[in-house]
């Protein structure tokens, strides 16, 4: 304890340089608490809105269909559907096809890709389908046995010039390669903001675009969404073991169904690492240059220590206990506020719509405001790396300190 | 046993392209419990050799025992340890840690050796009130005039209770009553604890109360005295 207190009361005798190195650390360890625990909620964010409206938590798939999305790789779901159903820790299980195709109205005609879902199964969740994107109809109530009804982006009706209830014709490739069309009606028009979603979305019934995949009920992705995003990896083999029976379809991951959206997170998360290193680097420079200046003004004194019997590594524990103080007060002041803050920012989050205006995010939408999330394991490291970097500044300064004679020290100085 | 013991010890530096013997082949033997004073002018060796008795500095040239033990070979912190146990420091400019206050200071190498805080405060308080500074413990060194920031580092270097206590001219900085006062109290240590003193100065003050007096010139010992009685 007594290199603490001395530490502390050394530190005491220079309170503008004292402050300024406290200023600093709070300052690095603020920016990179907050910075990580922004990118940590916004990343869940993404993930789960991108998981949501595409692969799941875990997709389903068949084999070669992610390289290169070819409309002839649908699959029979009816018995994956019904052993999914009854896994433990499997929210919600979403059949979709995609089906590449032109969209033509008595105007003009726009090649989409055409979603087929589920309608009953989806409404609630799918963000494609919250009441607030309607500009006009709703959600189609059932599958139709008639015209299916379909959802339509707001631009992609503006071009064709189509309007709720208004019939519009899909023409793609059928199972045997020739080509097919199927009448639809408009049932809803949704409008997302992002302007490459609103000019492409068609969400048509899964069931009335039955002429393109095939006979009985196929898909080309069954989307798993499970109860904690946490348990995919636990979960993921025990799925893998559902189509042992059933040669060519595969379960995979989020980040092998939407790599994209990974690598992205992946870079981004890259970025920040390099900024915290950065950071910590600026924190080890500034905690030298204090305790360096300390020591240079206090060789007489280090002499005096050695010449009562304070030992090398008595000195070196003196100036870690000041460096000790230093982050201490630093990091303490930084986390506190940096934690203040971070309530703030995951309860109300930040509105990026300007920022964001008319852009997806890897080709998914993404909702515009950002709240941080708690990445506890992640502020635990940068916090007790902060204190080991503070520390480890300390060694030079001892070296120093220790390379004066106490006579030498106590005569010239 | 003798407490010191030198032989044959240089010590020389280079100044300006010259070598220097500031001790130049010392030999010397003082008793457990003596009361001994190095006098000379300035720059005749005093302070060195107290260095090198103390383990601060190390002989270019001879060998010294503390308590019967070379110092020859021992490495730094070998060296930091015997001054820890055995030797204690009184120095011409005080010298307290300014961050402590006068008892943080006093107690400073007890801490530093382990003893128990209750121990420690027991044996400050006594050498306090025997050194007329009770009640000044937490005063820091600014706070405090040169004689009773002496009496502090006097206090510090016989409470830790040394086998030696080195005291570089420990009487320059203080008025004559404060310097006799000084004096007679480090003197009844020596007497009722049995501590070995040696001091370097050239006031005479000290000079008078030493039972042996060796004086110095150039780095080598001119005359070597000792007293029956003062």
């Amino acid at each position: 304890m007594i290199w603490l207190k001395l530490g502390w009361r050394n530190l005491r005798r220079n309170p503008r340089r004292t402050a300024i190195e406290v200023l600093s650390v709070a300052g690095s360890i603020f920016i990179a608490v907050l910075f990580q625990n922004f990118a940590t909620g916004s990343y869940a964010k993404m993930i789960e809105d991108g998981t949501q409206m595409a692969s799941g938590h875990i997709g389903f798939y068949a084999d070669g269909y992610l390289e290169d999305r070819q409309a002839s790789l649908s699959f029979s779901v009816d018995e994956l559907l019904a052993d999914l159903e009854s896994e433990p820790g499997v929210r919600d299980v979403y059949p979709r096809a995609y089906i590449p195709g032109l969209v033509q109205s008595s105007r003009q005609s726009r090649p989409t890709v055409i979603l087929g879902i589920d309608f009953e199964r989806e409404r609630e969740l799918n963000p494609m389908l919250l009441a607030q994107r309607f500009v006009d109809g709703g959600v189609p109530e059932a599958d139709s046995r008639g015209t299916p009804e379909a959802v339509i982006g707001v631009t992609l009706a503006e071009e064709l010039g189509l309007k709720v209830g208004k019939k519009f014709v899909v023409m793609a490739q059928g199972p045997d390669g020739e080509i097919q069309r199927r009448l639809m009606r408009v049932g809803g028009i949704v409008k997302t903001g992002v302007r490459e979603i609103d000019a492409a979305t068609v969400i048509a019934p899964r069931g009335g675009l039955g002429i393109f995949l095939g006979e009985g009920n196929r898909a080309h992705e069954v989307a798993v969404m499970l109860d904690d995003i946490k348990l995919i990896d636990e979960t993921l083999p025990r799925l893998k073991q559902l189509t042992a029976g059933k040669p060519g379809v595969d379960a995979y991951h989020w980040e092998e169904a939407m790599p994209q959206l990974a690598d992205m997170i992946r870079m981004d998360r890259a970025q920040i690492q390099i900024v915290v290193v950065i950071l910590f680097a600026l924190v080890g420079i500034g905690t030298i240059n204090t305790l360096l200046m300390s020591v240079m003004e206090r060789v007489r004194e280090f002499g005096l220590l050695r010449a009562l019997g304070v030992n090398r590594m008595g000195v070196r524990k003196m100036l870690f206990g000041e460096a000790f103080v230093l982050a201490s007060a630093g990091i303490g002041l930084g986390l506190g506020v940096a934690l203040l803050l971070n309530v703030y920012l995951s309860t109300k989050g930040i509105d990026f719509t300007a920022l964001m205006e008319g852009q997806s995010v890897g080709g998914l939408m993404v909702d515009p405001v950002m709240r941080s999330g708690w990445d506890i394991p992640r502020m635990a490291v940068m916090t007790a790396g902060m204190f080991l970097i503070a520390l480890l500044a300390a060694l030079y300064p001892a070296q120093r300190a220790l390379k004066v004679l106490p006579s030498e020290a106590m005569r010239r100085y | 046993m003798d407490a010191i013991r030198l032989q044959n010890v240089s010590k020389l530096y280079e100044e300006g392209g010259t070598i220097v013997r500031a001790v130049d082949a010392v030999s010397l033997n003082i008793a457990k419990g003596d009361f001994v004073t190095l006098a000379g002018p300035s720059g005749s060796g005093k302070t060195t050799l107290l260095n090198l008795i103390g383990g601060l500095d190390r002989p270019d040239e001879g060998e010294i025992y503390i308590d019967g033990e070379s110092t020859h070979d021992k490495k730094d912190d070998e060296l930091t340890d015997l001054r820890l146990h055995k030797v204690g420091f009184v120095f011409q400019a005080y010298n307290l840690v300014p961050v402590l206050s006068a008892l943080e200071n006093a107690e400073f190498v007890m801490l530093i050796q382990g003893v128990p805080p209750a121990e420690r405060e027991r044996r400050v308080k006594a050498v306090f009130d025997e050194l007329g500074i009770g009640g000044l413990e937490d005063r820091f060194p600014t706070q405090l005039s040169g004689g009773q920031q002496q009496r502090v580092a006097v206090a510090r270097a016989v409470a830790s209770r040394p086998a030696i206590v080195l005291a570089d001219e420990p009487t320059a900085n203080l008025d004559s009553d404060s310097a006799k006062a000084l004096m007679r109290m480090m003197r009844m240590l020596n007497e009722e604890q049995g501590v070995t003193f040696v001091f370097s100065t050239h006031d005479p003050l000290v000079i008078d109360q030493a039972r042996r007096v060796i004086r110095m010139r150039d780095g080598r010992i001119s005359a070597d005295e000792v007293r029956q009685a003062v």
